[in-house]
C-alpha cells in the first residue's frame, strides 16, 4: 500500500480517513469478509490507531452487532480518529467508489437491458448468481451448525429446515425469523 | 414520503442484519421486491450480480442503486443514511458497553440461534429466483411440463453447476464467474 498520510491537524486526519477507507473500498472485493484484512492493514500497520490485539477485540464486538460490518468499523475508526465528522469521512471513502459505480452501472443496465445481447448475458448471469447465493449459504453453514454451546449441529440443522419452511410458505418478514432465532437461541442456553 | 421510506427500509436491513453483508441479502429481497416493490425479482437478481463484481459493502452498494433508482441521487443518500447510521450509532455505543467488559454470554447465545436463520433464508432467496434464472418459470408446475422446461434449458442448469462448484469448492472470484457467464449467454444466445 502506500505510505501513511501525515496526519497533522485536523484536516489531515479527515483526508486520512476518507483515504484509507477508500483504499478498501476500492480493493474489497467479495463482501464483507474480504474487507477485513483491508482494514486492519489500515488501522493498525499504515496510520498505527490501534493494536492487534485491540483491533481483534473490536472485530468481534462489531461481528456480534447487526449492520454491515466494514461499515461499523470504519464508523468506530472515523470516531477514534476525528468525532462524528470523522465518522462520516471513514464511511464516505468506504462507500462513494462502489456506490458510484453500481449507480452508474445502473444507468446503463436501464438503458441497454432490452437488447438481445444484454437479453443473452443476463441469461447466462442469472445461474451464476442462483450458485453465488448457494456459495454463500454454504460457507456459512459451518460457523452456524457447529457451536461451542451444548446445543449440537442436529439441532441447528432442524432450525435451518423450520426457519425455511416457515419462510417459503408464509409470509413472514425474515427480521421475525431472525428475532425467533434470537430466542431460540436464548431458550436453548437456558434449557442446557 | 420516499425518501423516509428509502431510509426506513435500509435502517431495518440493517439493524436486523446480524452476522455480517451476506446475511442482509434476504431482508433487501424482503424489502425491495415483496414489501414496497422498488424492483422485480429480475432487477434485483441482476443488481445483486453487479454488487458481486464490485468491490466494497454489499448491502451499501446495493442501497445506493435501489435509493438512486427510486428517487435519484437525494434517495441514494437516503438509502445510504438507512443502512449506514442506525448501526453506527449501535456499535459507538456498544464499544464503550461491552468491549472493557466480558464476553456477553447472552448475546452470543442469541447469534447462536440467529446463525440458522441466516443459512435458511440464503437458501430460501436462491430457491426463489432458482425457477427464473434456471428456465423454469414458464412451467405450470405440470410434471411434464417441468420435466420439458428442464430438457431446453439444461445450459442454464450446466452453467448453476459449474459456478457452485468453482465458488464453493475453488474459491474462484465472483467476477470471473459472472463475466463467464455473460460470455456463453451471449455466445449461445441462452436469452431467447
Amino acid at each position: 500500500m502506500t505510505e501513511p498520510v501525515a496526519a497533522s491537524g485536523y484536516v489531515g486526519r479527515l483526508v486520512s480517513l476518507v483515504l484509507a477507507f477508500g483504499r478498501v473500498g476500492t480493493f474489497g472485493f467479495g463482501g464483507g469478509p474480504s474487507m477485513i484484512p483491508l482494514i486492519r492493514t489500515e488501522a493498525v500497520t499504515t496510520n498505527g490507531w490501534m493494536s492487534d490485539e485491540e483491533f481483534m477485540e473490536l472485530y468481534a464486538v462489531a461481528s456480534s452487532l447487526p449492520g454491515p460490518i466494514a461499515t461499523n468499523l470504519a464508523a468506530y475508526f472515523g470516531w477514534q480518529v476525528a468525532g462524528l465528522p470523522g465518522s462520516l469521512s471513514a464511511l464516505t471513502g468506504l462507500i462513494a467508489p462502489s456506490g458510484l459505480t453500481i449507480v452508474g452501472l445502473g444507468g446503463l443496465y436501464a438503458a441497454t437491458k432490452d437488447s438481445a445481447a444484454v437479453q443473452d448475458a443476463l441469461a447466462g448471469i442469472r445461474p451464476v448468481v442462483i450458485a453465488l447465493l448457494l456459495g454463500v449459504a454454504i460457507s456459512f453453514a459451518p460457523r452456524a451448525l457447529a457451536s461451542h454451546l451444548r446445543p449440537g449441529p442436529l439441532l441447528k440443522a432442524t432450525l435451518v429446515v423450520v426457519a425455511f419452511a416457515v419462510a417459503a410458505f408464509t409470509d413472514v418478514h425474515p427480521a421475525f425469523l431472525i428475532v425467533a432465532g434470537a430466542g431460540a437461541g436464548l431458550a436453548l442456553r437456558r434449557l442446557w | 414520503m420516499v425518501y423516509l421510506e428509502l431510509f426506513i427500509s435500509f435502517a431495518r436491513v440493517s439493524l436486523f442484519g446480524f452476522g455480517g453483508g451476506p446475511s442482509m441479502i434476504p431482508l433487501v429481497r424482503a424489502e425491495v421486491v415483496e414489501g414496497r416493490g422498488w424492483l422485480t425479482p429480475e432487477a434485483f437478481l441482476d443488481a445483486f450480480a453487479f454488487g458481486n463484481a464490485l468491490p466494497g459493502p454489499i448491502v451499501t452498494k446495493l442501497s445506493a442503486y435501489v435509493g438512486h433508482q427510486v428517487a435519484g441521487w437525494p434517495g441514494a443518500a437516503a438509502a445510504l443514511a438507512g443502512a449506514t447510521l442506525p448501526t453506527m450509532l449501535l456499535i459507538l455505543l456498544a464499544v464503550r458497553l461491552v468491549l472493557r467488559g466480558k464476553e456477553n454470554q447472552w448475546l452470543r447465545a442469541a447469534i447462536d440461534g440467529i446463525r440458522p436463520v441466516v443459512v435458511a433464508l440464503l437458501l430460501l432467496v436462491a430457491w426463489d429466483f432458482a425457477p427464473r434464472a434456471l428456465g423454469l418459470a414458464a412451467a405450470a408446475g405440470l410434471d411434464a411440463d417441468l420435466l420439458a422446461a428442464v430438457g431446453r434449458s439444461w445450459p442454464l442448469w450446466a452453467i448453476a453447476a459449474a459456478s457452485l462448484v468453482a465458488t464453493v469448492r475453488f474459491k474462484v472470484h465472483p467476477v470471473p464467474l459472472i463475466v463467464v457467464g455473460a460470455a456463453l449467454g451471449v455466445l449461445f444466445g441462452l436469452g431467447s
